[in-house]
């Protein structure tokens, strides 16, 4: 039952929808690493494109509390594999041609308004 | 631990047991977060307390009670049986007194994991009750050696 894919989709909604919210994020990356290599079917894939776009969305904004060690990166994990760096997602920094088309549109929508509120604050 | 970082623990811990206090969430309605469970609250609005939750929730979503929250995505998004929001606090409580529960400081907040693996709290080092989520298997892994358990803080 751990090894099966909805399991270990449920997994990875439990941490975002029960711990992320909240500025937690412990094993957040383990749990979608465990993701990547599935073969899903559309429904699944669907499942978990939005759970990535709530993982991204909610990163960078800066008005959300986020424990530091949640964005603690792995630089030993490939960069491609987005969810083992998640401070740099959260700085900014993250080189966004390596996420999908839609975490690409929502990380640099999202990162120019931050910074559009940034600048609005400094002014 | 030493005895400074056992009497901080100590006191988080009598905090989250005295008082059933959550902490207030700033969710905006349009993050795909609060999107994704306003749309299936949606669905039971006909249910008094769905009903009663989104009113509250519209009319002020910057001040919404991480308890009623967690308690209504628990229930009606992943079809918890849940009988209301103080079972939410009754599991709280039983995590946190259990004497076999593992302690776990990984970042500002405080880990407890029931003796069974069904359920870690987090709490505030102030007292404040947090979250109560389900660990899956690999995240165990993760969590590696407690802190302590809440036996050893029992004098």
């Amino acid at each position: 039952m751990s090894n099966s894919r909805p399991y270990r989709l449920r997994a990875y909604s439990e941490v975002v929808d029960f711990g992320l919210i909240v500025g937690e994020g412990f094993g957040l990356p383990d749990a979608r690493e465990e993701i990547a290599a599935l073969s899903l079917t559309g429904e699944e894939a669907g499942v978990l494109q939005l759970l990535d776009e709530i993982v991204v969305e909610f990163l960078i904004d800066s008005t959300h509390w986020i424990d530091d060690y949640v964005l603690r990166d792995d630089p030993a994990q490939p960069l491609s594999h987005w969810w083992w760096h998640l401070g740099k997602l959260r700085a900014g920094v993250y080189p966004a041609e390596l996420l999908p088309k839609r975490l690409r549109e929502i990380y640099r929508r999202n990162s120019a308004s931050t910074r559009l509120k940034a600048n609005a604050v400094s002014i | 631990m030493d005895e400074e970082n056992k009497r901080r623990l100590a006191m988080a811990l009598a905090g989250a047991l005295a008082r059933t206090e959550w902490p207030v969430l700033n969710i905006s309605p349009t993050d795909r977060m609060a999107r994704e469970t306003l749309d299936v609250l949606e669905q039971y609005r006909h249910i008094q307390e769905v009903a009663e939750f989104l009113r509250d929730f519209y009319a002020d979503p910057g001040h919404t009670d991480s308890r009623l929250w967690h308690y209504m995505k628990r229930k009606y998004q992943y079809g918890v049986n849940l009988q209301g929001p103080e079972q939410l606090d009754l599991l709280f409580t039983q995590v946190l007194s259990n004497k076999q529960s593992k302690v776990y400081h990984p970042g500002v907040r405080y880990q407890i994991l029931s003796p069974d693996d069904c359920w870690l709290a987090a709490i505030e080092p102030t007292g404040f009750r947090v979250s109560l989520m389900e660990p899956s298997t690999a995240k165990l892994k993760k969590l590696g050696e407690p802190l302590c358990l809440i036996q050893d803080l029992i004098v």
